[in-house]
C-alpha cells in the first residue's frame, strides 16, 4: 500500500468515527429547534424547516427547568468546592505529614475503592432520612464532601512539592493552616483544577444518587428532571432534545474550556494501576 | 544577635546508630561557625535540629540561654537558607522576601523598607517583581539570602547554600556571604561538605564524621594541628600525604616505612615520639611541606624518588610519586620543570610532620 | 525523616475527610452487610421494632429468585460483550490516533471524547430516539444497505445489544486516552528493530504492541468491568428494564427492590452480591494477567 493511500485510509476511518461520535449530538441540537412533530417523520430530517425556540421556552416557563438548573448548579458547584478543600487538606496530610499508621490508613482507603458505591446507598439513605436531610441539598453535598480518589490524586501531586518549601514556610512563621493555604494550595492549582472538573462533571452527570435522595420534584437535579420528563413527554421528541441540550451544555462548556486538565487527570488516575 | 549552645545533642532514627551523637559546642554572638564533613556525617541533621525542623532525640539546645528543644521553628527567631533555595514558585521575589514578615504581621511600610534594604544589599532590586522561575541560580541564591535577612533573626542557618551553583559563582557568593556576615554582624551556622568553603568562611569550624564531632577549632589550627587522621585528610587541598610505618629506636629515634625502604631520623624536636616506639603509625605531610631544594634554615629529610606525573600550574608545580604504594603529592615552587620517570630528590620539613596512631587514628602529640 | 506532626494539625487536616469517609462509606458498608441479614422492609422503615434477624434468608431467597438470575445474566451479557467491545474500540481508535498518518489529531481526540463527558441521562434519551423503530436515524441509515427496520429497544433480543452499542459509543473515548498514553510509552526503537528483522504490521502489533500494553490493558479492563457491572441509567431511561426484563441489570433490580418496594434487607443482599461479583471479576483479571506473564 502506498503511503498516500494509507494516509487517506487512516483519515477516512478517523472521519467516519468522528461522524458517528458527533451525529447524535448534531441531531439532538437540530431536533431541539424543530417544530413539534417534525422530528417524528420518515425519512428523518436533519435540518429543521424553521428554527423555533418553542421547546426551550416551554421548558423554562411551564416545566420549571430553571429550578432544576439551579439545583444542579448549586449542588455541583457546592460539592466541587467543599470536596476540593477537604480532599486537598487530606491529600496534603498524607503526602507531607508524618504520623503513625499513615501507610496503613492510606492503603485501607485505597483498597476500599473496590467496593462499589451501590453497597452503601441504602444505609446512607436511611442515615440521611433519620437526619431529615432527604430532599435537601445536603443529601448530595455531605456524602460528596470527601472522595478517596480525590485524596489519592492530590496526594500523588503533593508528593512532588519539595519538603524544603514547607520547611521554609515553617521557618517564615507559617502555621499549618497558613502553610496549606498560602503555599500548598497555590502550588497544587493544576491538580485542583483537574480534580475540580472531575468532581463537577461527576456530580452534574450523576443520576442514581439524586434519583434516590431527591424525591420531591422541586429538588430534582437536571438529569433526574429530564428522566422524569421523559415519562410524561415520550412523544415530544423535540422537547426532550431541548432538555438534553440544556443538560449537556454546562459540562461541554467546562470540558472545552479546561480539557487539557481533564485529559491529564485521566492519565494521573490511570497511573495507580 | 545571639548565641547558640548545643549540649549532648543526639538524633537517632529507629533501629539505627545515631545520626548525630552527643554533639556539644557553642556558637558565640556574631560568630560564623561552619559545620563540615562528608555526606551522611550528621551536619545537616544538626543544623535542622537547631532550626527545629527535626526533633532532638536527647540533649539540650539553647538559643540565647533559652532552652528551645520544644519551641517550634517559627518561635525560635531564626532564619534558614536552603540548599535548593526553597523559594515559593508562585510568589514574586518581593513576595517571597516579604512572606515571613507578613505572617508575623509586620507593618506594611516596615516590610517594604526591610525588603528594599535587603534587595539593595544583595543587588536584586531590579528583579523584585519577577517570579523565581525567571531568575538565574545566583539570583535565586540572593533572594533566598534576602528572605533570611529581612527577618532580622537572631541566628542565620545556611544549609549547603552554594552547592547548586557553578564553580565560579560559588567563589563569588562565598566572599559575598562573608562580607554580609561582617556587615550584618550576624550569628551564622553554615553547613557545607566543601572544606574550602569551610576554611575560607568560618570563624570556627566543626568537623563531623559518622555523627561524631571530630574537632572544633579555627581554620588555621584545624589545618596545622588536626587531632586525627580524618581531619588531617579532610582539610586541605590537595590532601595531606599519608605514609604508614613504624617508630623504632635503635640508638636513634627513627620512622621506618612498612617495608623499610625509607628510614628517617627524627630530630630533637620530635623526641616525644619515644612513647610510640614499636607502634604502627601513619606519617602525614602536607604537599607544600615537601620541597625540591635543600635549604639550611630548617631541618629536612631527603626523599629519593621517581616522579610519576608532573603538573605545572604556573606559579607552582604538582609532582606525583609514591612511597611503598602510598601516593605522595608535592607542591613545589620552582621554575625548573622536573622530568617524569627521572630520579628526583624531595625534602620533607621535619617540623611539619604529623604522626597518627594507626590503630586509633588520633594524632600523637608532644 | 520529618518531625512528627502535631495531633491537632492532623485532626484539622485529616479529620473532615476521614470523618466523612468513615461516616458515609465505611460504617454504611458494615451497616449494609448487617442489614442484608435482616428483613428490613417498609414496615421497619416506619419503626425499627419490626426489624428481624433472618440469617441467610435474603441470600437463599436471591438464589431462588428467577428475576435475580435474569438480572445477573443480563448484567454479565452487558459486561462480557460490552466490556471487550469497548476496550477493543478504544485500542483501535488509540492506534488510529497514534498512527503517523493521522492529521488533526487533537481535533479527532476532542470529538471522540465528547460522548464521555456528556450526561448519561441526556444521551440515553437521545439514543432512545435514534433507536426509534419508525423514525429513528439508525434504521434510516441501515435502510440504505437494505437491512431492517428493527425494533431496537422493543425486541428482547435486540434491546441489550442496542444498549451495549450506545455504551461503547459513550465510553470508548475515555480508555482511548489511556491507551494513547500507553502507546506513546512504547519505545519507537522496538518497532524499528522489528522492522529490520522483517516483521509485518500484524506481527509487530501482536508481539510488541499487545505485550507492551498489557499493564495498561489490565487497568482499563478492570475499570471498564467495574463500571459496566454497575449498569443502571441506560436501561432505566431507555427500556425500564424491558422488554420482558431483557435489560434488567443487577443495580436496576437493587434499585427497584430497595427504593421502589423498600425491601431493604433483600436489596442490600443484592448489593453485596454485586460487590462479590466485581471482586471476583477483578481478581480473575489479575490472575489472567499473571499467567500471561
Amino acid at each position: 500500500m502506498s503511503e498516500r493511500l494509507k494516509k487517506i485510509l487512516v483519515l477516512l476511518t478517523a472521519s467516519i468515527i468522528a461522524f458517528m461520535s458527533l451525529m447524535p449530538f448534531v441531531w439532538m441540537v437540530f431536533a431541539s429547534f424543530m417544530k413539534s412533530g417534525e422530528a417524528n417523520v420518515y425519512p428523518p430530517k436533519l435540518i429543521p424547516d424553521e428554527f423555533v425556540l418553542t421547546h426551550y421556552i416551554t421548558l423554562f416557563t411551564r416545566l420549571n427547568l430553571t429550578g432544576y438548573l439551579i439545583n444542579s448548579l448549586v449542588i455541583s458547584v457546592g460539592v466541587t468546592f467543599i470536596s476540593l478543600i477537604i480532599n486537598s487538606m487530606s491529600g496534603y496530610a498524607f503526602a507531607k505529614m508524618a504520623f503513625k499508621g499513615k501507610k496503613q490508613i492510606f492503603n485501607s482507603l485505597l483498597s476500599a475503592m473496590v467496593i462499589p458505591g451501590q453497597v452503601t446507598m441504602l444505609p446512607v439513605f436511611l442515615m440521611l432520612k433519620n437526619m431529615g436531610l432527604i430532599n435537601t441539598y445536603w443529601a448530595i453535598l455531605i456524602p460528596g464532601m470527601a472522595s478517596i480518589f480525590g485524596i489519592f490524586l492530590i496526594k500523588q501531586y503533593a508528593l512532588s512539592i519539595p519538603d524544603s518549601l514547607i520547611e521554609a514556610a515553617r521557618m517564615d512563621g507559617g502555621t499549618e493552616i497558613q502553610i496549606y493555604w498560602k503555599v500548598i494550595l497555590p502550588l497544587c492549582k493544576p491538580i485542583l483544577v483537574t480534580l475540580g472538573i472531575f468532581t463537577f462533571m461527576g456530580t452534574w452527570n450523576d443520576f442514581l444518587w439524586p434519583l434516590i435522595v431527591m424525591t420531591d420534584s422541586s429538588m430534582y437535579t437536571l438529569p433526574v428532571a429530564l428522566a422524569n420528563l421523559m415519562g410524561e413527554h415520550t412523544q415530544d421528541t423535540e422537547l426532550m432534545m431541548a432538555g438534553s441540550v440544556i443538560t449537556i451544555i454546562p459540562v461541554i462548556v467546562v470540558f472545552l474550556a479546561l480539557q487539557k486538565y481533564y485529559i491529564k487527570g485521566i492519565m494521573l488516575g490511570s497511573v495507580k494501576g | 544577635m545571639a548565641s547558640v549552645k548545643l549540649e549532648n545533642i543526639t538524633k537517632f532514627y529507629e533501629g539505627k546508630k545515631p545520626a548525630v551523637d552527643k554533639a556539644s559546642f557553642e556558637i558565640n554572638d556574631k560568630e560564623f561557625v561552619v559545620l563540615v564533613g562528608p555526606s551522611g556525617c550528621g551536619k545537616s541533621t544538626t543544623l535542622r535540629m537547631i532550626a527545629g525542623l527535626e526533633e532532638i532525640s536527647s540533649g539540650e539546645l539553647y538559643i540565647d540561654d533559652r532552652l528551645v528543644n520544644d519551641v517550634s521553628p517559627k518561635d525560635r527567631d531564626i532564619a534558614m537558607v536552603f540548599q535548593n533555595y526553597a523559594l515559593y514558585p508562585h510568589m514574586t521575589v518581593y513576595e517571597n522576601m516579604a512572606f515571613g514578615l507578613k505572617l508575623r504581621k509586620v507593618d506594611k511600610n516596615e516590610i517594604k523598607k526591610r525588603v528594599m534594604d535587603a534587595a539593595e544589599i544583595l543587588g536584586i532590586v531590579e528583579y523584585l517583581e519577577r517570579k523565581p522561575k525567571a531568575l538565574s541560580g545566583g539570583q535565586r541564591q540572593r533572594v533566598a539570602v534576602g528572605r533570611a535577612i529581612v527577618r532580622q533573626p537572631k541566628v542565620f542557618l545556611f544549609d549547603e547554600p552554594l552547592s547548586n551553583l557553578d564553580a565560579k559563582l560559588r567563589v563569588q557568593m562565598r566572599t559575598e556571604i562573608s562580607k554580609l556576615h561582617k556587615r550584618l554582624q550576624a550569628t551564622i551556622v553554615y553547613v557545607t561538605h566543601d572544606q574550602t568553603e569551610a576554611m575560607t568562611m568560618g570563624d570556627r569550624i566543626v568537623v563531623m564524621k559518622d555523627g561524631l564531632i571530630q574537632q572544633i577549632d579555627n581554620p588555621l589550627n584545624l589545618y596545622n594541628f588536626p587531632t586525627n587522621i580524618f581531619v588531617a585528610g579532610f582539610i586541605g587541598s590537595p590532601a595531606m600525604n599519608f605514609i604508614d610505618g613504624k617508630i623504632t629506636d635503635s640508638g636513634r629515634l627513627q620512622f621506618v616505612t612498612m617495608n623499610g625502604t625509607v628510614a628517617m631520623n627524627l630530630g630533637e624536636s620530635l623526641s616525644f615520639l619515644k612513647k610510640a616506639v614499636g607502634k604502627e603509625v601513619t606519617l602525614g605531610i602536607r604537599p607544600e611541606d615537601i620541597l625540591c631544594k635543600h635549604t639550611d634554615s630548617e631541618t629536612l629529610q631527603l626523599l629519593q624518588c621517581t616522579l610519576d606525573v608532573v603538573e605545572p600550574m604556573g606559579n607552582e608545580i604538582f609532582v606525583y610519586t609514591s612511597i611503598e604504594s602510598h601516593p605522595v603529592i608535592a607542591r613545589l615552587i620552582t621554575q625548573d620543570l622536573p622530568k617524569v620517570g627521572m630520579p628526583y630528590n624531595l625534602y620533607l620539613r621535619l617540623n611539619k610532620l604529623h604522626f597518627f596512631d594507626k590503630e586509633t587514628g588520633n594524632a600523637i602529640k608532644s | 525523616m520529618k518531625a512528627k506532626t502535631k495531633f491537632s494539625a492532623l485532626l484539622l487536616f485529616l479529620g473532615p475527610s476521614l470523618g466523612v469517609i468513615t461516616l458515609f462509606f465505611f460504617i454504611p458498608v458494615v451497616a449494609a452487610f448487617s442489614l442484608s441479614f435482616t428483613d428490613f422492609d417498609i414496615y421497619s422503615l416506619g419503626s425499627w421494632e419490626y426489624l428481624r434477624y433472618v440469617g441467610l434468608k435474603n441470600y437463599s431467597d436471591l438464589i431462588n429468585d428467577p428475576l435475580f438470575w435474569t438480572a445477573l445474566k443480563n448484567t454479565f451479557y452487558f459486561v462480557l460483550l460490552g466490556g471487550p467491545l469497548s476496550v477493543g474500540v478504544s485500542l483501535g481508535t488509540a492506534m488510529l490516533l497514534n498512527s503517523k498518518y493521522i492529521k488533526w489529531k487533537g481535533l479527532f481526540r476532542l470529538v471522540y471524547f465528547l460522548p464521555v463527558v456528556t450526561t448519561l441521562v441526556a444521551v440515553s434519551i437521545v439514543w432512545r430516539y435514534i433507536y426509534h423503530p419508525r423514525f429513528g436515524l439508525l434504521n434510516y441509515v441501515l435502510s440504505f444497505i437494505g437491512v431492517g427496520p428493527f425494533d431496537w429497544l422493543g425486541d428482547p433480543n435486540l434491546a441489550m445489544p442496542a444498549i451495549i452499542l450506545m455504551a461503547v459509543w459513550k465510553n470508548f473515548g475515555y480508555n482511548m486516552i489511556i491507551f494513547i498514553a500507553g502507546l506513546q510509552n512504547i519505545p519507537e526503537e522496538l518497532y524499528e528493530a522489528a522492522s529490520i528483522e522483517g516483521a509485518s504490521g500484524w506481527q509487530k502489533f501482536k508481539s510488541i504492541t499487545i505485550p507492551m500494553l498489557a499493564p495498561t490493558t489490565l487497568f482499563i479492563s478492570v475499570i471498564t468491568m467495574i463500571g459496566y457491572f454497575q449498569l443502571f441509567a441506560e436501561p432505566y431511561i431507555m427500556t425500564q428494564g424491558g422488554p420482558l426484563n431483557s435489560t434488567l441489570s443487577i443495580v436496576y433490580y437493587m434499585y427497584q427492590e430497595g427504593f421502589r418496594w423498600w425491601n431493604i434487607g433483600y436489596s442490600t443482599a443484592l448489593a453485596f452480591m454485586l460487590f462479590i461479583i466485581i471482586l471476583i471479576g477483578t481478581l480473575i483479571q489479575f490472575k489472567v494477567q499473571k499467567i500471561d506473564e
